[in-house]
């Protein structure tokens, strides 16, 4: 754990959302009641049963949801709160969001989507693009450039969506589930190529996944939720030093005891 | 040579064996050969009575299809955050595409004169729905996922439109111009038929209208050889503009008809 000084740089407090009209006693709260702190460069897995609201509350930290109640703060700033009426997705370019599915654009060549964000933001000038070749090389996906999404595997497209929103550097990165669809071999890949990024760009990552065995190897905290309606239930420092060996993580001495607290509380 | 393009070819050549058959048949004077036919439009070629009628027909088929086209290409991309606008909308337009834009003909007539214009009338109120239809269609179907991805990484409502919904709807655009513009020179020509000194429809109707059977059917050959020619080019586009499509499963070209 990296805490450093006081103030989180993403601060959610009494986060909730309600949906409207859908039982019988009316509004149905997703979310409630829901706060926890992010502090620059930290790791931070969440993990919760399915269907406890995990995407919503990544949708209202990205701002493509408002919430019902409560804020969130980016570095001391509310940046979304239930007064909002026109949110700004990414939050300016601030926080950036790797979704389940990779998203990419099939008719833009590999290259040209890890580019899109920088196009959009006017930003691809010639340090940008070496940062794209940078990022490219570093996750071995030197040489298919100017593959279509289509010719190419599954995790390499979800490489191209990892190094996509690395490229235009957001300071906090929100991923919900990435990794659910690949094979545990890319997986396992992934995972490393990611631990890799995040040590080198000094990032402030949220990572939302399913797996308890993910979250100890990836985290440096790992927050657990309740059932529907989400809301904190308990918080685990991951005390396993790094550099971890990610493919035997289970034979961390800390292991055992970390995996049977959290499986007590999803 | 693929062996499509083989097989293309043997069964182009057993239609034309059908076709002289049926001639052989019936006698000249009812279904004309082939090889009159051939005649014929050689002969055309070379007194210009081809170039100067299929070029009459042709562009009457493009200036309808543009004119029809192009607000049938935009009104999708301008509704498409205007939901009430389309519900209000959505009823004329299905009951303009219902109706039977030959009927107008008459009326076209009377509005534009037996001139050419007459003629880019039918054509473009036909062109109008089928394109605004195909894109509609694209237009709906963007993924919603590409969107929410695009906004998150700064994207404005233009650039929205630019980068993700325009080139989501393009294999529609596509597709309403592989169908419409062959259909665009069938529907120069019907006008033509109705009433017209010039384009292929008038050289059928002029050629039957004296009995004379190897003219209007070699009319009709033109005809489909210009219909042949403007799919080629179609194609061609497609395969240049749509590259980053994946291929399709059987490896026929884009242009076949599933």
């Amino acid at each position: 754990m990296r805490l450093n000084g006081s103030r989180p740089l993403l601060d959610v407090c009494d986060l909730g959302k309600r949906f409207q009209g859908q039982s019988k006693d009316g509004d149905r709260w997703v979310v409630e009641g829901m706060s926890f702190a992010l502090y620059e460069g930290e790791f931070v897995t969440l993990i919760g049963p399915s269907g406890s609201g995990k995407s919503t509350l990544l949708n209202m930290i990205a701002q493509i949801d408002i919430p019902s109640n409560g804020e969130i703060l980016f570095r001391g700033e509310v940046i979304n709160d239930s007064r909002r009426s026109r949110p700004s997705p990414g939050c300016g370019g601030r926080i950036g969001y790797v979704m389940q599915d990779d998203n990419l654009l099939p008719w833009r060549t590999l290259r040209e989507n890890v580019e899109y964000p920088l196009v959009v933001q006017g930003r691809l000038n010639s340090e940008t693009r070496a940062r794209v070749d940078e990022l490219i090389e570093t996750v071995g996906l030197g040489g298919f450039e100017g593959y279509y999404p289509h010719q190419l595997s599954g995790g390499m497209r979800k490489r191209a969506s990892i190094i996509r929103t690395l490229a235009y550097d957001p300071p906090v990165i929100l991923m919900d589930e990435p990794f659910g669809a690949l094979d545990a071999e890319s997986r396992l890949h992934i995972q490393s190529d990611l631990v890799k990024l995040w040590q080198r760009g000094e990032k402030t990552i949220l990572f939302v996944t399913h797996d308890i065995n993910e979250a100890i190897a990836l985290g440096d905290r790992t927050i657990t939720l309740t059932k529907s309606p989400a809301c904190v239930r308990g918080e685990h420092v991951i005390d396993i030093p790094r550099p971890r060996a990610l493919d035997s993580i289970v034979t961390a001495p800390q292991f055992p005891g970390l995996f049977s607290r959290i499986r007590a509380q999803v | 040579m693929s062996r499509a393009t083989f097989d293309r070819i043997v069964f182009g050549t057993m239609l034309l064996l059908v076709w002289q058959a049926a001639s052989v048949w019936t006698g000249p004077e009812l279904i004309s050969s082939p090889l009159l036919v051939g005649q014929q439009l050689y002969h055309w070629s070379l007194n210009g009575v081809l170039s100067a009628n299929a070029g009459y027909t042709l562009l009457a088929a493009v200036l309808g299809f543009v004119i029809g086209g192009l607000p049938g290409l935009a009104l999708p991309f301008i509704l498409r955050k205007r939901p009430f606008v389309t519900a209000v909308l959505d009823p004329f337009i299905l009951i303009g595409y219902g109706l039977p834009k030959v009927a107008f003909i008459p009326l076209f007539i009377i509005w534009f004169g037996i001139g050419i214009w007459s003629k880019v009338a039918l054509v473009a109120s036909v062109s109008f729905f089928l394109v605004f239809f195909s894109t509609m269609e694209g237009v709906r179907g963007v993924d919603p996922r590409l969107l929410r991805m695009a906004k998150v990484a700064g994207a404005s409502e233009t650039q929205l439109l630019r980068t993700i919904v325009w080139p989501s709807a393009l294999p529609f655009i596509f597709q309403a111009v592989q169908v419409t513009l062959p259909l665009s020179i069938g529907g120069a020509a019907i006008a033509e038929l109705i009433s017209s000194n010039r384009g292929l429809g008038y050289l059928v109707q002029f050629s039957a209208g004296n009995f004379e059977v190897t003219g209007a059917l070699a009319a009709v050959t033109a005809l489909a050889l210009v219909v042949a020619v403007t799919n080629v080019g179609i194609d061609r586009l497609h395969d240049r503009l749509l590259a980053w499509k994946p291929p399709h499963p059987k490896g026929t070209s884009s242009g076949s008809l599933t």
